[in-house]
């Protein structure tokens, strides 16, 4: 996701933030601001915000006969859908459903998709179903969101598209007020739900781990991701719900939408205007996509408590921040400090 | 949507043409058709001697549902023609569910079109005949010819039925997801039952009437599991 920050020299970070001596796991206040930096395990989270933006979003069930498969079918459903930017959908693994939680009693999970618009997110989710999910021994498509609901009026197409595969075997069915097909395949029958629906969702959520190495911005994102992986109605769609290439908007290149946010990267310090200090050598970017913004502002302050706690600043996390247009594109403003307050 | 509930009134409370009635034609009662009490009290059972309505025979009553569902609890007398077609008419029910209570007559479903039929009891002949789509669902036995001529829909029945050579295809074992999910929509009882033993046994299923062109499906459980 991208990050252009307009910060100017004079906001840059201090060097060596001061460090919590309770090294309390809580945030902290520290009276140095109006109403004081957060420092958690002795890293300094910075007066920053992320800036996301309306996505149209859906969510669709996943069942299989078992969790191999299950896993292969939700792996190629989630396939090159890290961002919007080069790949039309945002697409992940929201969480996984026991049995007893799934339409067909399999084992399940579900995934969240999102995108800039209902017509590419309908186009997306329908080509995905037929080529990941319809391929797959075993899985089912289930709609995430109920169709039937009369508050969400507009639907994402998966059986309705994927039933012209049957070549008129396909066979209707509506059970309980919901439509479903069954379409005869080589291993019996792939069944898929009519449609599912779609809902308003907010894309960009972020903050950015900024560590003395690799290993350590590493350790804490992972952390950072292991976290929010609890948090129900949100996805971190990079790989490892992690991307080290944070973006800008534009390019000195014609017709790139994107490029390298050349302010946070370690290698171009002392060439170009540079956001990070002396001791600062790997940024990496937390990329959350959500149903809601509580959802997305619980999936920040679980990630960023979770990276301070597991590494800290002894362990060679220094700041915690956030990416954002100056407040000009996104309507959605997370602002660090208020959501770990 | 509504549920309606059709209880046989006890022979005491009924004239003297009850005893009388042969047999009672219920392709008048169409689930998505009721808006009201009297729409369903004034549906008329045809019967060999004299017309009857159906609010002379049953105690109605209504509650609120997420679909439109008629259950009855029929009395002595059986039923024919479930959700089939009434005369003049090109197809049977088009939606919703009857659920029988008990035994069902002769041409159960017949041309019906969309919805679900569940017996918890037996069916007479010709049940699903000339079926267009729909669901039908049998947890007793079956009388002769089911699906005869049936173009598409379900029949799952307990046992394989007896059906006519070269019509159907050989039974083949599948394993029956898509019953996990009509199980979802089932009241307990003989025909959830009959669903949760295919779930867990998996099905076998035979398809037809090929003497029509028919694509419809007959499932059974799979005995040798």
């Amino acid at each position: 996701m991208t990050a252009d920050r307009h910060q100017s020299e004079t906001e840059r970070p201090i060097a060596n933030p001061q460090i919590d001596p309770n090294n309390d796991t809580k945030p902290t206040p520290n009276a140095d601001s109006p109403r004081g930096p957060i420092v958690i395990h002795g890293v300094v989270v910075e007066p920053e915000f992320a800036e996301a933006f309306d996505m149209t979003a859906t969510a669709i069930i996943i069942t299989a006969i078992d969790r191999y498969w299950l896993d292969r079918a939700a792996a190629a459903m989630t396939g090159f859908g890290t961002s919007v930017i080069g790949c039309k959908i945002e697409i992940a693994i929201d969480h996984y459903l026991e049995p007893s939680q799934t339409p067909d009693r399999r084992v399940g999970v579900r995934i969240l998709a999102f995108a800039n618009d209902h017509q590419t997110l309908d186009k997306n989710i329908a080509a995905r179903i037929a080529q990941c999910v319809l391929t797959c021994p075993t899985a089912a498509a289930y709609a995430g969101i109920d169709p039937t609901d009369q508050a969400r009026q507009k639907q994402i197409a998966m059986g309705k598209s994927v039933r012209y595969f049957g070549d008129g075997y396909q066979i209707s069915k509506k059970i309980d007020g919901r439509h479903y097909w069954r379409i005869p395949v080589m291993d019996g029958e792939f069944i898929c739900q009519h449609t599912t629906a779609s809902t308003a969702g907010i894309g960009g959520g972020n903050f950015f781990i900024i560590a003395g190495s690799s290993a350590s911005a590493c350790l804490a994102a992972k952390a950072a991701v292991e976290s929010i992986d609890q948090i129900p109605d949100v996805v971190t769609p990079f790989p490892g719900g992690t991307t080290r290439s944070g973006t800008k908007i534009g390019s000195k290149y014609g017709g790139l939408l994107a490029s390298t946010n050349h302010a946070f990267c370690p290698t171009l310090r002392g060439m170009d205007f540079s956001l990070l200090c002396d001791d600062e050598h790997s940024v990496l970017e937390i990329v959350i996509d959500g149903l809601t913004s509580q959802a997305v502002a619980a999936a920040m302050r679980a990630g960023i408590v979770a990276a301070c706690q597991s590494v800290g600043f002894d362990g060679g996390l220094r700041r915690i921040s956030a990416g954002n247009y100056g407040g000009k594109l996104g309507k959605h403003h997370f602002h660090l400090h208020e959501i770990l307050r | 949507m509504t549920h309606w509930i059709l209880t046989a009134k006890s022979t005491a409370r009924v004239d003297d043409r009850y005893h009388e009635i042969g047999r009672l034609d219920a392709s008048g009662i169409d689930p998505q058709k009721i808006r009201q009490p009297s729409d369903l009290a004034g549906v008329v059972m045809r019967t060999d001697s004299s017309p009857i309505a159906v609010g002379e025979l049953f105690d109605i009553e209504s509650i609120e549902a997420t679909e439109d569902i008629v259950t009855i609890h029929p009395g002595p007398h059986l039923l024919d023609r479930i959700g089939a077609a009434a005369d003049r008419q090109r197809a049977g029910i088009r939606g919703g569910t009857i659920h029988i209570c008990g035994n069902a007559g002769d041409l159960l479903g017949h041309r019906m079109r969309r919805g679900q039929i569940i017996v918890d009891g037996n069916v007479a002949a010709h049940c699903g005949a000339a079926m267009i789509a729909g669901t039908i669902l049998v947890a007793g036995t079956v009388g002769p010819a089911p699906m005869d001529a049936a173009r598409r829909g379900t029949f799952i029945t307990s046992r394989k039925p007896s059906l006519p050579p070269r019509c159907f295809t050989r039974g083949v074992s599948v394993d029956a997801v898509f019953a996990s999910i009509l199980a979802r929509g089932l009241p307990g009882g003989p025909s959830r039952n009959l669903i949760e033993k295919i779930i867990q046994n998996g099905a076998v299923t035979s398809r037809g009437d090929q003497s029509v062109g028919g694509k419809a499906e007959i499932l059974w459980p799979n005995q040798s599991s």
